[in-house]
């Protein structure tokens, strides 16, 4: 076992510089001058040439890339190219507002998803069951844009039952934070909900097609006990993993939820910041989602192996 | 998670497909899995559209008319008109042109990519198939949409552009799928006995490592398809991917967005159940193909 | 087990984080309950005490232009207190005048710091920090004398010295942007203690024009040394203005106190400002802004979408206004050798062919004028009857390309990436000009990659770039259509054009300066086109009813000294 971690763990280093060089390819690839958003209105030749030195522009590409890396380990980001600000603290101030999002999303997808789903696979071809079907199918084909743009509109603008965007910190008003929180809450959830309930009814099925729990149930313990006691348990793994992966996917998902509804967290910054050509922030914030999600795998990844030995620790489903 | 990242694996064995012609195959597959063919139906009728769009507009989705701008939807404008006086059923007719072509061509780039790859991983191994992992390790890293965004934004703003970014994330799950299918096979007494007789690699790969992976293949392609469509959507909602005038769903929704608070949602509607429509389907004929070809596939992820 | 184990870390994470998040980006929250939505009832015994209590160093003020307190605004009798939440459109960047480039900045400088001069509503230059001031014989010499009543937020005096230091740092720190503005500056001059000499290069009467914004702010030397790198973000009590900066978090919000001892008084002699706190919350989505206003969660907000404003006219609870602006908005040719555009009678025809009203009409939905040059409709150079393009004349601009003889005329149109708006009036300016067979291929781009080309002269055909604008027409034009001037990206260059624009700086008297003016718009507009522009923006306020005082400035920028809330 600790074998399988070390390997995994020494495998993963390289992959990690590898992440950095790609984001670091990628960010600077993209067309655009950061000095002119840093500028501004102002044109001076001069001026701008002093800016780029302050930005630390000027030198070339390999250097950049090595100063960034050392820096970054440190954690000195650099500062903002639009609002000068320390790229670390302006993540540190929206990281609050993605985590309760996604939080509140994670909790909502699991919380409906295991009732749904075991209800479902309990029920096989119950019309609950043909409904959660038709809501896993159409909960992920479609846009999280689209249903989060419909939400606005029937909940937000028509009924006027939830603002229709906008953010204000828990400590500071808690109705007014968790009234803004439903309708991003909701549209980030759904996806991975649609995936978990199918997910929670197929290997529950899975579980309770095996023998020893029919023999538990020929012994004549009651079902529920039965589900409880075992099946549930068994069943779970496959689920937690998953979950365990859209936590780590969490500023994926915001991306788009929050710049709708105007959510100041991480995934509104990222967007923003790609538009801005704001390399220090667009770069940071990529390496961290992506250094995060390939540590929460790791972590699912050796827990699933720790569980359950029977799986094989090459393949992993994804 | 489904779509790009679910990888389905397996093979069914090569035997299986014996001497039946195709036709009498296919519509004995087709009787036996409705599903398949109600899923095969939209899509075809999807890709119809989309290739004979410009014959179905009912208007000019492209033409701007002062006079006729932001109708509510009516008998001559079944989803009303934009803020520009065009229909919007006529650009949803023709954007499906952008969303599907960017779908199927991506996939095709992941497709090819990710196969080459995984071949080239699997059958030559060492250092190759090490240097290879690792690339596709790093892929994996980023949550997918992330990586669309940041390769489209690098290479600017581009429906190209949106092809291959959605591609390279793609590549992934038939890397993934190739190599492991190589390295089940590669083993294989058959196989060894064949090298013996002197059989090309080539050979070995055609006529029997493909094959045992095409079921999979198929599969993925399908489910990818439906990422596919809906990343685009989401990258020309965020001014990523095609370019005006150029009719494109997501970007659609994003021009109109703002009308919304003025209570005109005709202009998000259309586009918006487009995307739905054309996901939905392909995620559909997607788990319906898998539960056909592969019942053991049933049962996982 | 696994399952408890993730949510459990991803619960104290989260909640760590929360509390991390929530201490540190609001570091005074708990010591100042920030009134985000329902201002404190305004105590009706205060309102009469307001009135009449005058501190006896300002009753014994020689009463100096009385125009420095501007009059005309503050309702005699108005209540005071209250906090006023004004939406912003988006947040401020830099505090400091120095190095501040953006258009939002100056919405809260203009609170904190007072200048040397300032404009009325109508944009002329009136009296503020300097009482009065005279021009040499010579035009190359201007001196203020100073208010004698004023001190910074911090305690320290407000003096000839202080303006000195303040305009030196201006025009000779390194990285300043106001350099440029301050350029004609020579040296500025200590006579008293309040009374400075500004000595200038050669004639510059724009001069006063650029002393109302930034380049002419006041600010306290004792807080900015103290305040170091980091006093762009945290220029606490460091101007002279009628309100002081106490918090500014990031992206979050912004809080105003009213300034106590602000030199400042209504028409009826009653001390400004009125109301107690000003919160400036940063939001971005216009939609979002006014749903905010609309249900009273803020009571101002300076920046209406066109497609919103019929439906707010409705609204009982609402007030709107509206005057004309100073920004213009335009089309860039690129008219360097070797590009489209060189052979300027292009600009001519584009300029014919398109139909500004229809522009403003269908996209602006009739916010905004129409608008063919750069002397804005507030400007006092502004010719109301100057229409050089009044219909659309596709024909004649058919007849035009035809003259030039190299064939049709097609170009690209690079427009600001991300915006739906700049989008459509794209979109339209194609549809027009496809009707005098001037086809344009509309290209998004980043705003910084469009400046870029710009900059360097190296784009194709034409960019969609309009101007904020300054209240006189100097600053509003010179730039643009000046031989190798910064913000000349046209490469236009016409030696008439030079001379008379160079010449309405040197020129004191206003009519003969109005001449020069409008005889250089007519040839850079429409003999001998520099670029195309078609309209000029708009001023608005848009207030709850409980708010009272204010009136809009060209400049856009609302003086909440004068305001009151119910």
């Amino acid at each position: 076992m600790t074998e399988y971690i070390t390997r995994r763990i020494v495998l993963m280093i390289p992959v990690a510089f590898l992440v950095t060089l790609i984001i670091f390819v990628l960010v600077r690839m993209a067309p655009g001058d950061p000095v002119l958003t840093y500028a501004g209105e102002e044109r001076d030749p001069e001026q701008l040439e002093q800016i780029r030195k302050s930005l630390g522009l000027d030198q070339p590409l390999p250097v950049q890339y090595v100063l960034w890396l050392g820096r970054a380990a440190q954690g000195d980001f650099g500062r903002s190219i639009r609002t000068r600000q320390p790229v670390g603290d302006a993540i540190r101030e929206r990281l609050g507002a993605t985590l309760e999002l996604g939080l509140a999303a994670v909790l909502l997808s699991s919380t409906i998803s295991l009732v749904v789903g075991t209800v479902s696979a309990l029920k096989r071809n119950s019309w609950i069951d043909i409904v959660a079907t038709g809501i896993t199918l159409g909960g992920v084909s479609l846009p999280n844009f689209f249903l989060g743009l419909v939400l606005i509109l029937i909940f937000g603008l028509a009924l006027r039952m939830f603002p229709p965007g906008g953010y204000v910190p828990f400590t500071q008003d808690p109705l007014g934070n968790l009234q803004r929180l439903v309708l991003p809450a909701i549209t980030l959830a759904t996806a991975s909900l649609a995936v978990n309930m199918r997910q929670v009814r197929s290997s529950l099925l899975d579980v309770l097609a095996q023998d020893y729990v029919r023999t538990a149930r020929a012994k004549g313990l009651r079902q529920q006990a039965v589900i409880v006691g075992h099946a549930l348990k068994n069943a779970l793994i496959p689920v937690v993993t998953l979950v365990g992966l859209q936590v780590g996917a969490v500023v994926e998902g915001a991306l788009i939820t929050e710049t709708i509804f105007f959510w100041p967290g991480v995934g509104r910054l990222a967007v923003d910041s790609i538009g801005g050509r704001d390399y220090p922030v667009v770069q940071a914030i990529v390496l961290v989602s992506a250094l995060s999600f390939m540590v929460t795998t790791l972590f699912v990844d050796i827990l699933y192996g720790w569980l359950d030995p029977r799986i094989s620790y090459g393949g992993g489903a994804r | 998670m489904s779509g790009v990242g679910a990888v389905s694996s397996s093979p069914l064995p090569v035997a299986q497909r014996a001497a039946t012609p195709l036709r009498g195959r296919l519509g004995y597959f087709l009787r036996r899995n409705p599903r398949v063919l109600l899923g095969g139906v939209v899509v075809v009728f999807l890709v119809l559209v989309a290739i004979f769009a410009p014959l179905l507009v009912p208007y000019d989705p492209i033409e701007v008319n002062p006079t006729d701008s932001l109708e509510a939807p009516s008998l001559q404008h079944l989803f009303g008109t934009d803020d520009l006086g065009r229909d919007v059923l006529s650009r949803v007719i023709l954007g499906a042109r952008v969303s599907l072509s960017v779908g199927l061509i991506s996939v095709t780039i992941g497709l090819i990519v990710g196969v080459s790859v995984g071949l080239a991983a699997g059958y030559l191994g060492g250092p190759v198939d090490l240097l290879a992992m690792r690339v596709i390790d790093a892929l994996l890293a980023f949550p997918a949409l992330l990586l669309a965004i940041s390769i489209t934004a690098a290479l600017g703003p581009q429906i190209w552009n949106a092809m291959i970014a959605i591609g390279v994330v793609a590549i992934p799950a038939y890397t993934r799928l190739t190599r492991a299918q190589v390295l089940s096979i590669r083993e294989r007494e058959f196989v060894t006995a064949t090298r013996a007789i002197g059989a090309s690699s080539w050979r070995i790969v055609f006529r029997h490592i493909l094959p045992n992976v095409s079921n999979s293949l198929v599969v993925q392609a399908s489910l990818s398809t439906a990422f596919a469509i809906l990343a685009e959507a989401s990258l020309s909602f965020l001014g990523l991917g095609a370019q005006p005038p150029t009719p494109s769903w997501g970007q659609d929704i994003n021009y109109s967005q703002r009308y919304l608070s003025n209570m005109m949602w005709w202009m998000s509607a259309g586009p918006g159940l487009a995307i739905f429509l054309a996901v939905l389907s392909f995620n559909f004929l997607g788990d319906a193909l898998r539960d056909a070809l592969d019942p053991h596939l049933r049962r996982r992820a | 087990m696994m399952r408890r184990r993730d949510f459990l870390t991803t619960a104290l994470g989260s909640g760590a984080m929360l509390l991390l998040t929530a201490c540190g980006s609001q570091p005074a929250a708990p010591a100042k309950p920030a009134e985000p939505a329902k201002p404190a009832a305004p105590a009706p015994t205060t309102a009469p005490a307001a009135k009449t209590e005058s501190k006896p160093a300002e009753a014994a003020k020689p009463a100096a232009p009385a125009a420095a307190a501007a009059p005309t605004q503050a309702a005699p009798g108005a209540a005071a207190g209250g906090t006023i939440t004004f939406a912003l459109e988006n947040d401020v960047i830099d505090f400091d005048p120095l190095r501040s480039r953006a258009f939002v900045d100056r919405n809260a400088h203009y609170q904190i710091y007072d200048s040397l001069v300032r404009i009325d509503e109508s944009g002329k230059i009136i009296p503020w920090l300097a009482e009065k001031w005279e021009t040499a014989p010579d035009g190359k010499a201007v001196t203020y004398s100073l208010r004698k009543d004023v001190k910074y937020h911090d305690g320290t005096p407000f003096d000839a010295e202080s303006v000195k230091w303040n305009i030196d740092r201006y025009r000779l720190t390194d990285d300043s942007a106001r350099k440029g503005e301050l350029a004609p500056l020579e040296d500025v001059q200590i006579v008293d203690a309040s009374t400075v000499k500004f000595i200038l290069k050669s004639p510059f009467t724009p001069l006063n024009s650029l002393l109302v914004d930034r380049a002419g702010m006041m600010v306290s030397r004792k807080a900015v040394e103290a305040g170091g790198a980091d006093f762009t973000r945290k220029a606490f009590k460091a101007g002279t203005g009628p309100y002081v900066l106490t918090e500014a978090v990031k992206d979050d919000h912004i809080t105003l106190e009213k300034n106590p001892e602000w030199w400042g008084k209504a028409a009826d002699g009653s001390k400004l400002p009125l109301v107690d706190k000003i919160i400036i919350r940063p939001i971005t989505s216009g939609d979002v802004r006014l749903t905010n206003v609309k249900t009273g969660d803020a009571q101002i907000m300076n920046n209406v979408s066109p497609k919103d404003v019929a439906g707010v006219k409705n609204e009982s609870s609402l007030v709107y206004q509206e005057i004309p602006g100073v920004s213009w908005g335009s089309l860039v040719p690129n008219s360097k050798a070797g590009f489209v555009f060189e052979d300027r009678r292009y600009i001519k025809a584009v300029s014919m062919a398109i139909d500004r009203k229809e522009l403003v009409d269908k996209v602006f939905f009739g916010i905004g004028t129409v608008g063919y040059g750069s002397i804005a409709p507030s400007h006092f150079a502004y010719d109301a009857n100057f229409k050089p393009y009044e219909k659309p004349d596709p024909e004649g601009a058919k007849k035009l390309i035809a003259e030039v003889g190299k064939g049709p005329l097609s170009f690209e149109l690079l427009v600001s990436a991300g915006d739906p708006f700049q989008v459509q009036i794209a979109s339209f300016l194609q549809a027009q000009l496809k009707k005098a067979d001037i086809s344009i291929e509309i290209k998004q781009l980043e705003f910084a990659q469009i400046l870029k080309l710009q900059t360097e002269k190296a784009f194709p055909g034409m960019t969609q770039i309009g101007w904020s604008g300054r209240i006189d027409p100097d600053p509003n034009s010179t730039d643009f259509v000046t031989t190798g001037r910064p913000f000349n990206d046209s490469s236009y260059s016409n030696p008439e054009v030079d001379k008379l624009m160079a010449d309405q700086r040197a020129e004191g008297d206003e009519a003969k300066r109005r001449e020069m003016l409008r005889k250089a718009e007519q040839i850079y507009v429409a003999d001998d086109p520099a670029r195309v522009w078609y309209r000029f923006g708009v001023a608005q306020i848009l207030m709850s009813n409980r708010v009272s005082g204010l009136k809009p400035y060209p400049d856009q920028i609302i003086r909440f000294q004068y305001a009151s809330i119910k």
